[in-house]
């Protein structure tokens, strides 16, 4: 399902041709059981072959590489509170861009002022991108995912080509005596 | 001046650069700064100064440098007014001198130096004055010379980018106590920045500085620098920091390139960091302070220490008869330095009665003749330094020195603008002569000289102490101090803040912008007595050096004029940059086409191969009218509105907001939000929603949907998708917390396209077969959901072009897979041109036009119904005796009544008035269902003025077209076209 579009740079940045997207708005219920969906902000997991994400303190956002959107819906439907809460699919809301590498984290840094070093993946951020509003997902140390709404994913694309590009520059000219 | 190297060092580099200053060429050495290397060819004379014109020279070794700004590179990366103290030598540099016509020595302007009598401070301002009528002769002169360097008016070819970081600690300054904050950081487990503006760490001790740990001080900087990489601390060279922002967010540009330079392997030229820091340590040294005496602007007169660190750094021997003049310590060693190097001192001049014996041992073992309690006076040599004045303060004699290079110090001052900017508080120290920090309980502390400890010991130890309070501060274990027992050269105490040690026109006090002692007594004068006044009145420190050099003795100097002590004065406020930032760097490449993003509709690279031209609406491309249809927008426009009105065309709508709301209590907030109905809605049906501002305006129009029982979709104008759903999730989350709704934005979720005319049921049907779309099944604002290519779809009969028209919303992707299809029955596609002619004959307000912010729903014909009584956000606001007032601007159609175009934004009158309006055309355009010009207008009282004959008058243009006011629903009225 995903076929991405691969830049020559160094890190990667993958254009993903698809990813099923669910959002599920609503408050988690206050009450002992909360339910499947993770409260905690920030939260990003695996079940069953979709990643579960807390990005608003109002929602959350499913995302599949391999299910499709009528069957992440439907997974969607199952794990959401129905009386409180509106399930809706948003697969082509969001593009969505894989950075890989070494200085994957470099690149995010280029125009985010989030502290990845510190945070421990998997985990998943609505943040700012230079001029872009995006929800990163850090799924491990040289690995990230940038989901943006797709009206900007030309330009989002261009910029993180050049923002890799730089990325590995070293942090000074190299002089030291 | 007369430069040369030194052959002492047993440092000295190997490669040999080649550069041009003016145009002649010069040869430098891998590590020179340019002015280094000019000092070291012998050049002396680099400018002119920015008023007077006089010759001037290199004064310091830093950025403080308020002389040495010239202009380096050619064509479009040509960068005026660079402090040659600053940039690194490369190979093919090219430096010109600035402010001099046509030569540095025979610069025309320099009789302003003889004028300079009538061109004291504040002489600009009394131009305007007396005899005002002189002023536009005064203006084009002083236009003329006004203003410093030459920009370039091509665009900067380089790149730069951005980059965040984070750290438990940031030390700003790569000197000693810097270094030694730094090491003790990584030691304790911080994670550590360390930015330097210099190309090389190391600071005063490049200088010249005594064994520390054991070892020679340039192997003490690698052996840290090593050991902080290795720890995995970043080093950033060429990195000014200069900002510090709320919660400790500092500014740093950092240069990959020097000035003149291109980058290399398409590399960025600058790079901006912001970098959050737990804590702030500023090791950012002292600037040393000018002496003021008369004439001690003259090339050939330098800082002590900028001296010593030609002497020392760059192995460079600036003049042959050196005297230094001094009122502290420091320069005595610096004195010695640079006469054990090879720089041959002559004399020391100390304006102090009691100086310390091993200091004047020191001179007399060396034969440097000591003047004490004595003071320079003035100096003579006019493109280079040819002697000067020593006045003896106890009895008032005077001695003439013959000196090639003076080397003056007036004291040190704190560099605690990083400080200052984080809101830190400065306070005068008498016992040391200087503004130093006050400790403020801020994360940000100044160490080393920044706090005003000048000695080298005792700056390690600073350092060091700083970062292991930060560490302790965190939880870790400060390391154990190294043995920063250095036997350096004792600085007993800072100078005292230098007065004028005469009388006269030509004491410098701020170098760049040609600022007198006589000019601070004017200004006293005339009462501009505080710091503020005092700079801007002047221009004192208002220049690229910000008064660097200035600052202090500016304040010293009107502390003396008022009899006051400098204690009771206060600096004037430091704001960011603390050096000249490149706007390149600032942009950060987002400049032209890069300053905003673009976006995108699903089907704009269709379209754009379908030959649309494209219009930006806001930050969306969309398609304005298709080439094929026409040889110019008008003509275009006018192609695509008769095809929609006589046949079929579809246009994209993707960029509608679009919210689905659900919840039990949806139908609850809906109709408090909307002025219009919502609880009614049947399922499958559709309405126009219009949406007021809590004052009663109208905010926003659009549809809203209902799909199921607790389920909508609300529609909206796309200039206001954000607006509205702020206005949504407050409402949600502050107006009524009490109702149980959600919201969800689906505006990209969805490619929409508009098929309209008489035949868009046909055409419809050909890519919905299996669909039912009689008007039975799918009356006007009916609407039903069903699949394309196995997706979820939604078909909507909705118009805003007054023909029978279905909005089709397929997912996104799919978007250019409908629109093919329908293009391949034929269909042919119409754009926002032609949808603007279209809704303005039908009277369909739009938002920025009609709905423009101050108009009620009344105002534009739209009754509320059976909500007239009902609560809804704005309701209040319309019950207000003014909305009820005659005169209120109201709708109206115009037609012309000599088939001339009408101009929008025309004002309209009674035929032949002039004076105040009636009111305004909103829109305009040429009605195809009509046959003729038309437009739409607010006018007073217009609903009660229907066949009235007004001047529509475009004042701009001067056209005067007769206009009929109607009903704003000039074509089709009764609506058949639509519901048919």
């Amino acid at each position: 399902m995903v076929e991405p579009t691969k830049s020559s740079t160094k890190p990667a940045v993958l254009r993903l041709a698809a990813i099923s997207c669910v959002k599920i708005a609503g408050r988690p219920r206050i009450s002992p059981d909360n339910g499947p969906l993770p409260t905690a902000p920030l939260h990003c997991s695996e079940i069953d072959g979709f990643a579960v994400m807390r990005v608003w303190p109002d929602a959350w956002l499913l995302s599949s590489d391999t299910l499709t959107p009528s069957i992440l819906l439907a997974r969607a439907e199952e794990l959401a509170d129905r009386s409180a809460s509106l399930v809706v699919d948003v697969s082509d809301f969001y593009e969505a861009f894989d950075i890989e590498g070494r200085a994957a984290r470099d690149v995010i840094a280029s125009g985010c002022a989030v502290d990845f070093e510190t945070s421990t993946p998997p985990m998943a951020t609505a943040a700012r991108l230079s001029h872009f509003d995006v929800i990163i997902i850090f799924r491990a140390p040289e690995r990230f995912r940038v989901l943006i709404a797709r009206s900007y994913a030309d330009d989002l694309e261009e910029w993180l080509i050049r923002a890799a590009k730089y990325a590995h520059m070293p942090d000074s000219n190299g002089a030291t005596q | 001046m007369t430069g040369r190297r030194t052959s002492s060092s047993g440092e000295m580099p190997s490669k040999t650069l080649t550069f041009t200053f003016d145009g002649r060429p010069l040869h430098g050495v891998e590590g020179d700064t340019l002015a280094s290397a000019l000092l070291a060819n012998g050049v002396g004379l680099v400018g002119r100064s920015f008023k007077y014109h006089r010759p001037r020279g290199i004064l310091t070794a830093g950025p403080e440098e308020p002389n040495a700004l010239l202009e380096i590179g050619e064509g479009n990366l040509r960068e005026p007014n660079t402090r040659a103290t600053e940039v690194r030598l490369y190979d093919g540099l090219r430096a010109r001198s600035q402010n001099a016509w046509p030569s540095l020595r025979r610069d025309v302007l320099s009789i302003n130096d003889i004028a300079s009598p009538l061109l004291p401070a504040g002489f600009y301002y009394k131009t305007f004055l007396s005899p005002a009528g002189a002023w536009p002769l005064y203006e084009r002169f002083i236009r003329r010379a006004a203003g410093l360097g030459r920009p370039t008016e091509d665009a900067d070819p380089s790149d730069a980018d951005e980059r965040w970081a984070h750290c438990d600690v940031l030390v700003v300054g790569g000197g000693p106590a810097g270094l030694a904050a730094a090491r003790a950081a990584v030691r304790s487990g911080l994670r550590t920045i360390l930015c330097e503006q210099d190309f090389l760490p190391g600071g005063t001790l490049l200088a010249g500085a005594p064994p520390i740990e054991g070892m020679e001080a340039r192997a003490w900087i690698a052996h840290v620098t090593r050991e902080l990489d290795a720890a995995g601390a970043r080093t950033l060279l060429r990195a000014v920091a200069f900002g510090v922002y709320d919660h400790n967010l500092v500014a740093i540009s950092q240069r990959f390139v020097e000035p003149g330079q291109s980058a290399a392997d398409g590399g960025p030229a600058h790079r901006l960091w912001f970098v959050r820091a737990r804590n702030i340590i500023v090791a950012s040294g002292a600037i040393e302070r000018p002496l003021l005496f008369a004439n001690n602007d003259r090339p050939g007169i330098m800082m002590s220490s900028a001296a010593r660190a030609y002497v020392l750094r760059h192995n460079i021997v600036p003049g042959r008869r050196i005297v230094v003049a001094t009122n502290n310590d420091k320069a005595w060693h610096d004195a010695f330095a640079i006469h054990d190097r090879g720089a041959p001192v002559s004399a020391i001049v100390d304006s102090r009665e009691e100086i310390v014996s091993q200091l004047l041992e020191g001179a007399r073992s060396r034969d440097i003749a000591i003047h004490a309690n004595s003071a320079v006076t003035d100096t003579k040599g006019r493109f280079a330094l040819a002697s000067l004045a020593i006045g003896n303060l106890r009895d008032g004699t005077f001695t003439r020195l013959a000196a090639d290079l003076l080397c003056m110090s007036g004291g040190y001052s704190p560099t605690v603008h990083l400080y200052a900017h984080a809101r830190g508080k400065v306070a005068w120290n008498t016992a040391s002569s200087m503004f130093t920090p006050a400790d403020s309980g801020l994360p940000i502390v100044c160490v080393g000289a920044a706090r005003g400890v000048l000695t080298l010991g005792e700056s390690l130890r600073d350092g060091h102490d700083a970062a292991c309070r930060a560490a302790a501060a965190a939880g870790k274990l400060p390391p154990p101090a190294p043995a920063y027992d250095v036997s350096d050269e004792r600085f007993e105490q800072n100078g005292a803040a230098p007065r004028p040690t005469t009388v006269g026109s030509k004491i410098f006090v701020d170098f760049q912008n040609d600022v007198t002692a006589k000019d601070i007594s004017i200004a006293a004068g005339e009462g501009y007595v505080s710091a503020e006044h005092l700079k801007r009145y002047t221009t004192l420190g208002m220049g690229t050096d910000q008064g660097k050099t200035s600052g202090v003795n500016g304040l010293a100097v009107l502390a003396g004029l008022s009899g006051q002590s400098i204690s009771g004065a206060a600096l004037t406020t430091f704001r960011p940059p603390y050096l000249p930032v490149s706007l390149t760097a600032l942009a950060r490449g987002m400049i032209a086409s890069k300053l905003e993003p673009v976006r995108r509709t699903p089907l704009s690279k269709l379209l754009e191969a379908e030959g649309a031209e494209f219009v930006n609406s806001g930050l969306w491309r969309r398609a304005r009218y298709f080439r094929s249809s026409g040889s110019n927008l008008h003509a275009a426009a006018i192609h695509e509105a008769k095809l929609v009105r006589g046949s079929v065309g579809i246009t994209e709508v993707s960029t509608l907001a679009k919210f689905e709301i659900g919840g039990q209590d949806a139908a609850v907030f809906l109709d408090r939000v909307y002025a219009t109905p919502v609880s009614s809605l049947k399922i499958g049906r559709a309405r126009y929603g219009l949406m007021l501002r809590d004052d009663g305006f109208v905010f926003d129009d659009g549809t809203i949907w209902r799909l199921e029982a607790d389920r909508y979709l609300v529609t909206g104008t796309t200039a206001n998708t954000g607006a509205v759903l702020r206005h949504l999730e407050f409402c949600r989350d502050v107006v009524f917390p009490d109702l149980s709704v959600n919201i969800v934005d689906v505006t990209e979720q969805w490619a929409g396209v508009a098929i309209a005319g008489p035949q868009s049921r046909q055409a419809l049907q050909m890519i919905f077969p299996d669909c039912e779309l009689s008007d039975a099944a799918l009356p006007y604002l009916g609407l039903f959901e069903t699949t394309f290519a196995d997706r979820g779809c939604r078909i909507a009969r909705i118009s805003f072009s007054g023909e029978r028209c279905y909005e089709v919303y397929v997912p996104s992707r799919l978007g250019a897979q409908l629109w093919s299809q329908l293009r391949a029955q034929g269909i042919m596609p119409y754009g926002l041109e032609a949808l603007e002619l279209l809704r303005i004959e039908k009277g369909y307000p739009g938002v920025g036009q009609e709905i423009n912010g101050r108009t009620t729903p009344a105002d534009l014909g739209i009754t509320l119904g059976s909500k007239a009584k009902a609560a809804f956000i704005g309701c209040a606001g319309l019950r207000r005796d003014a909305f009820a007032e005659a005169g209120r601007l109201q709708l109206v159609g115009l037609t012309s009544e000599d088939g001339r175009e009408i101009s929008e934004g025309a004002v309209l009158r009674e035929p032949r008035a002039t004076g105040a309006s009636e009111g305004h055309v909103t829109s305009a355009g040429f009605g195809v269902g009509v046959g003729g010009p038309v437009a739409l207008a607010l006018l007073k009282d217009g609903a009660r003025r229907h066949g009235e004959i007004l001047d529509a008058a475009d004042l701009l243009r001067k056209r005067h077209v007769p206009v009929r006011v109607a009903n704003p629903t000039l074509f089709d009225p009764a609506g058949a076209r639509l519901r048919g």
